[in-house]
């Protein structure tokens, strides 16, 4: 610990720390993650973390950060400790992070996620200033326009969002997280230019890298993590790379790696040409008995071309050959079945069924050898489940645990054995040993060998050189997504593949990406309010239509009633979005409107007093709100779907409107649908109230921190989570304006109904629906307008109206509605995917 | 068999055992408890001849259920199986009604099962191909369905053709036929799902699509294949029911849409994959909600109160499970 002399000598500067992390821990079940962890940060200090991947520095971070809670230790930030840390306080008070997988909003413009980071931007002037700070992160190739969706930003934009956020609330301590990953070296550069300057105005900043000659470059000290530990910090200047390499590595090399090979044999995998994403015209070959070995910076386009040439990823063009065999088909199952295998660099997500069992996990690698006419032998499945495990020493209670139940490198070891077990004549592995403990990569390393001893072939890309030094014959370096230099025999190094990968960094080019500057037309296209305009045209078709080829159609006597029916639609459509934009639904907003015409047929009944009146409509609207209360109750505080809860009150809603109202009856006051009619010029004052709402609702999504914290919560969870959204409570308080939406729109279905009916109103769910997607909602939350929804709810309307106008029978109506529901969700999905690939 | 499907019982706390229990157990544990219940506050629902008589309705619910329970370990929900029940229904009883040739009958039975699985493909297809989400499909195909339905009626409905009606009345080894075609459906499913590959493969994709990719299994041939079998199901349950109604309404596959997933839910599966569900909880589940149906009418509450009691059922059988994990980890 630093500590404070007691007497100053003029001239010298004591740092006294703004942020401590002390005595840290944190497990995530039985992995411990950070086994008491200090780190203590300086005004002006570029603090280096450094470590190997899985040494526990992104939970480091997570913690310091609020978005994790340590299970022991103590935060002290400005002199005091931080006794319940949140990412919104930790936010507030000045600590930002720029993480290394960037969660933005991906449904909000660039300069929205800005100002939900930093709500001061949403205020005037805000507009320069996002500039600003964009224009110190980013080189002119990666800037982007402000009201560009985030979803449509290339990897590198997105990064360069990730640090403006951080930078916008003029933080007093910056973690940076891996921040070059997908950076050229002009912007590299750049940002490093720019963490100078951070530092000469005294912020502390946390630099987190594997990068050793970043942080040669930038460190004022270095602390080394491995395995949950610091096991080494010290100033810059008192500590070479040779040993911080070797405090990293942690352990003698000779005893975990097994000898090289001994003889190659013929040539058993080929690439020519290979093409794709990120790499470009890669050849290489690899012999049988032989392991070869990937290196390359992140993001030089290594991952990509192993997963390609695994077949896992498309590739544009070339071929993969094994024993000389063209390999007959592009699916990764004709990957394997020509004798490929692979394991992936992310585990849980793509390597394992954390849910099933070993032996089920097992027998997926190769259900074909344990099976005839396509049913599995049991027994032999069980036999080689229990060999597999048994040969790569699986820690296992048997072979019938979850996986989950198992650690991490008992699962790698498991993954291994299931790929083995499949008898590839290849094998290619991205990341062998990534999260794995000391023990059980010493025993991967040995299977690799064993395996390539059997005389077949062996890939494997990794980013920690001194692992690619331990086990590989030959190492191919990737710089700019090709294959720039070759090391073989004893040049195999950590060092000389260091050294390689540096030159190649430095002949590294940018690529000439001009930021397209895109026509009006193409923003309005991509933008919230388009489909209004398609809407309010085909609406417009349908009405115009209908009357040329029926005179009585457009009777003021039915205008009357479609624009009164618009209103209720309306506001049951917009009840949906409110849902729909945090990424839930609500399928329950028909009955429950149907159940306002019940209730009013009690507390509004024909020829009530004024007084008695205004009670039952406001009991209704107060009772439509606490059901929305409870729904989002139960939806967020118990983590329900919504879709099976608002089902089930979909039914449940039924019922009881039944119950209350067996059959049609109870007149309802006139007053109610007297007061929704008024006319208020031309149009009737329920569509006033509805488009009022409408309008005021839009204003508070897209010009508050209220809305744009609504749409952040539906369009990313972990975005928000890291912004400090508290998302259930907004979730929550969506379902309580769906009841309050829903109880308006209920009360005014009443009127037109006039009577108790019990089996009014259900239809409106499906018509809410439709209505949102009509209006270019997603689905999955994040995106919507209240004016779309408007004019979906006017086409809508109006297909209706003239349907039943045409053809009384209810048919038509449903086929349209669903059909427009389908076309209209295919369109906005077609259309997005390609605004997205763009 | 496996250690898995041992019960393992522990003390104390009772609620830390259930949950250890796989899921079909514990779904016949809840209704038994359910029965017993329902014995002692109305015995006559316990009788062989009620029991005989909710037996028809508890298969047909059991078999549209399997397809639903498909569709959501594949992280879907199909809201489309009220339209493609009550269309196939409507389909079935087109054919000409003094027809007593059983070839005739026999061709618009598999021309219904077609039309199920045609449906069902449709849904697969956009799904997985457009990319809508199986949510919006389904209820767009929804309607489409009732529409047609309406349309192919004419809103009033027909008789089913008698043969048909003999046949799904009648018995066989004193059980009712409906209950031997439930145990063929389920059990070549079962065994589909634990003994082939391509149930290996089917299961694999739910739990987690990513990885099944990456062994091999081709996703969207699965995804589509899915919501094709689900429309069979369906098909198979509508003309089942259509045989017993012997005159099937336009509406009568309605209750079929939240009983479905209830059976399902109640049966204790996850929603949205993850985890590799029960096919043979989910068909408890069945039965545990056509009793309980049948329990509400004999207490004397008519159909309102099914209603609600279903939607009760519904939400605890998400809820309960949530908050015993909770109460376990306070």
């Amino acid at each position: 610990m630093h500590s404070i002399p007691d007497t100053l000598e003029p001239g010298v500067t004591v740092h006294v720390p703004v942020m401590t992390l002390a005595g840290i821990r944190k497990s995530f079940g039985p992995v411990r993650a950070l086994k008491g962890v200090d780190v203590l940060i300086t005004p002006g200090e570029i603090h280096a973390i450094v470590g190997e991947n899985g040494a526990g520095k992104s939970t480091l971070i997570g913690i310091a950060a609020g978005v994790l809670q340590a299970d022991a230790g103590a935060i002290y930030y400005a002199g005091k400790y931080v006794d319940a840390p949140s990412p919104r306080r930790m936010r507030e008070d000045g600590i930002s992070v720029v993480y290394q997988h960037p969660a933005l909003a991906d449904d909000l413009t660039v300069l929205e996620n800005l100002q939900l980071a930093a709500p001061s931007l949403a205020a005037a002037g805000g507009n320069a200033e996002a500039e600003r700070i964009l224009g110190r992160i980013a080189t002119a190739e990666l800037l982007m326009p402000l009201n560009k969706r985030v979803g449509e930003l290339s990897l590198a934009q997105r990064h360069v969002v990730e640090i403006a956020c951080a930078l916008a609330t003029r933080p007093k301590v910056l973690f940076l997280d891996e921040p070059t990953e997908p950076l050229q070296q002009a912007d590299v550069r750049q940002l490093f230019s720019l963490i100078g300057e951070l530092k000469r105005d005294g912020v502390g900043i946390v630099y987190v890298s594997h990068r050793l000659h970043e942080v040669d470059e930038l460190a004022d000290r270095i602390s080394v993590m491995r395995d949950g530990e610091i096991i080494d910090s010290r100033p810059a200047q008192t500590i070479t790379s040779a040993e911080i390499v070797a405090l990293i590595a942690g352990r003698p090399l000779g005893q975990i790696f097994p000898a090289k090979g001994k003889s190659v044999g013929a040539p058993l995998y080929a690439v020519k040409g290979l093409s794709g994403r990120g790499f470009d015209q890669i050849d290489l070959t690899v012999r049988a008995g032989e392991i070869v070995g990937l290196a390359g910076i992140e993001g030089e386009g290594q991952r990509e071309f192993i997963r390609a040439a695994a077949g896992i990823d498309r590739r544009h063009g070339g071929e993969v050959r094994v024993k000389d065999g063209k390999i007959a088909g592009d699916s990764p199952g004709a990957f394997r079945k020509a004798g490929i295998g692979f394991i992936p660099d992310d585990r849980h997500s793509e390597g394992v069924f954390l849910n099933l069992t070993l032996r089920e996990n097992f027998s997926l690698g190769f259900l074909n050898d344990i099976s005839r006419l396509g049913i599995v032998d049991r027994t032999k499945e069980a036999a080689k489940a229990k060999n597999i495990s048994e040969s790569l020493r699986v820690r296992t209670a048997s072979i019938e645990s979850k996986l989950n139940e198992l650690s991490g490198g008992n699962q790698q070891k498991a993954l291994f054995g299931r790929e083995i077990a499949a008898k590839p004549t290849v094998l290619l592995v991205d990341e062998p040993t990534k999260g794995v403990d000391i023990g059980a990569r010493g025993e991967i390393y040995q299977r690799l060998r064993a395996f390539a001893e059997q005389g077949m072939a062996v890939l494997v890309s990794s980013s920690d050189g001194i692992e690619l030094e331990g086990i590989c014959d030959r190492v191919l370096i990737f710089a700019r997504g090709r294959i720039v230099n070759e090391l073989a025999g004893d040049d195999v190094t950590d060092a000389a593949i260091t050294r390689a990968n540096l030159t190649a960094t430095v002949s590294r080019t940018s690529k000439i990406t001009t930021a397209k500057r895109e026509s009006a037309w193409r923003r309005f296209y991509a933008g919230d309010h388009f489909p209004a305009l398609i809407l309010a045209v085909l609406t417009l078709i349908i009405l115009g239509g209908t009357q040329a080829l029926n005179g009585y159609f457009l009777s003021a006597f039915s205008i009357k009633s479609i624009l009164s029916f618009l209103a209720i639609l309306t506001f049951l459509s917009s009840a949906q979005l409110a849902t729909v934009l945090v990424g839930s639904i609500d399928l329950s907003i028909g009955p429950l409107a149907g159940f306002c015409v019940v209730l009013a047929s009690f507390l509004a009944p024909d020829g009530v007093e004024t007084g008695p009146l205004a009670a039952g409509v406001l009991l209704i609207v107060l009772f439509t709100s606490a059901f929305g209360f409870l729904q989002g109750l139960l939806i967020t505080s118990l983590r329900l779907p919504a879709i099976v809860v608002t089902i089930a009150t979909f039914i449940g809603l039924q019922g009881l409107s039944l119950l209350l109202r067996p059959v049609a009856g109870g007149t309802i006051d006139d007053a109610i649908s007297d007061i929704a009619q008024f006319p208020l010029g031309l149009v009737p004052a329920g569509l006033v109230l509805a488009l009022a709402m409408v309008v005021g609702a839009e204003w508070l999504l897209f010009r508050t921190a209220f809305g744009r914290s609504f749409r952040a919560v539906g369009s990313s969870a972990l975005a928000s989570h890291r912004l400090g959204i508290d998302s259930r409570r907004l979730t929550w308080l969506a379902f309580v304006i769906s009841g309050f939406l829903t109880g308006i729109g209920g009360l005014m279905l009443a009127g037109q109904v006039g009577i108790g009916s019990p089996s009014t109103g259900t239809d409106y769910t499906l018509m809410s629906i439709t209505v949102v997607v009509l209006g270019g909602a997603s689905v999955a939350g994040g995106r919507g307008s209240f004016i779309s929804t408007f004019f979906g709810a006017a086409l809508v309307q109006a297909t209706s109206s003239a349907s039943s106008f045409i053809d009384a029978n209810s048919s038509v109506h449903y086929a349209v509605i669903g059909t427009l529901t389908l076309l209209a969700a295919i369109f906005f999905s077609v259309a997005r995917r390609r605004a997205a690939n763009a | 068999m496996t250690e898995q499907n041992s019960i393992r019982l522990r003390v104390p706390g009772l609620g830390k055992d259930l949950t250890e229990l796989p899921l079909a157990a514990r779904a016949l544990i809840a209704t038994a408890l359910l029965v017993l219940i329902g014995g002692i506050s109305a015995p006559s629902t316990i009788s062989v001849a009620a029991i005989l008589s909710t037996l028809p309705y508890f298969a047909i619910l059991a078999v549209a259920s399997i397809g639903q329970h498909l569709v959501i370990q594949q992280r879907g929900l199909d809201l489309s199986t009220a339209g493609i029940m009550s269309f196939v229904a409507v389909v079935v009883t087109k054919l000409p009604d003094s027809s007593t040739d059983p070839t005739v009958v026999l061709f618009f039975i598999v021309a219904g099962l077609a039309v199920g699985a045609a449906i069902g493909a449709v849904t697969g297809l956009i799904v997985t191909l457009l990319h809508v989400p199986s949510l919006v499909t389904t209820i767009g195909m929804n309607a489409i369905l009732f529409g047609l339905t309406y349309y192919v009626s004419t809103g009033a409905s027909v008789q089913s053709p008698a043969m048909m009606v003999a046949f799904f009345v009648g018995q066989f080894l004193f059980v009712p036929t409906m209950v031997w075609v439930l145990l063929l459906v389920a059990g070549v499913t079962v065994f589909v799902l634990t003994f082939t590959t391509v149930g290996r493969r089917f299961i694999a994709v739910g739990v987690n699509p990513p990885a099944a990719h990456a062994v091999g299994v081709p996703l969207k041939a699965y995804s589509i294949l899915t919501y094709a079998v689900a429309g069979l199901m369906y098909a198979i349950a509508a003309i089942m029911l259509s045989g017993y109604l012997v005159s099937p309404t336009v509406l009568c596959g309605l209750p079929y849409l939240l009983g479905t997933i209830a059976a399902v839910v109640v049966g204790g599966n996850p929603l949205g994959g993850l985890t590799k569900g029960s096919v043979v909880a989910t068909v408890v589940g069945a039965f545990f909600l056509t009793y309980l149906a049948q329990l509400v009418t004999a207490l004397g509450f008519g159909g309102s109160a099914e209603d609600l009691a279903d939607a009760l059922i519904v939400l605890g059988g998400v809820a309960l499970p949530e908050i015993t994990r909770r109460l376990r980890h306070a």
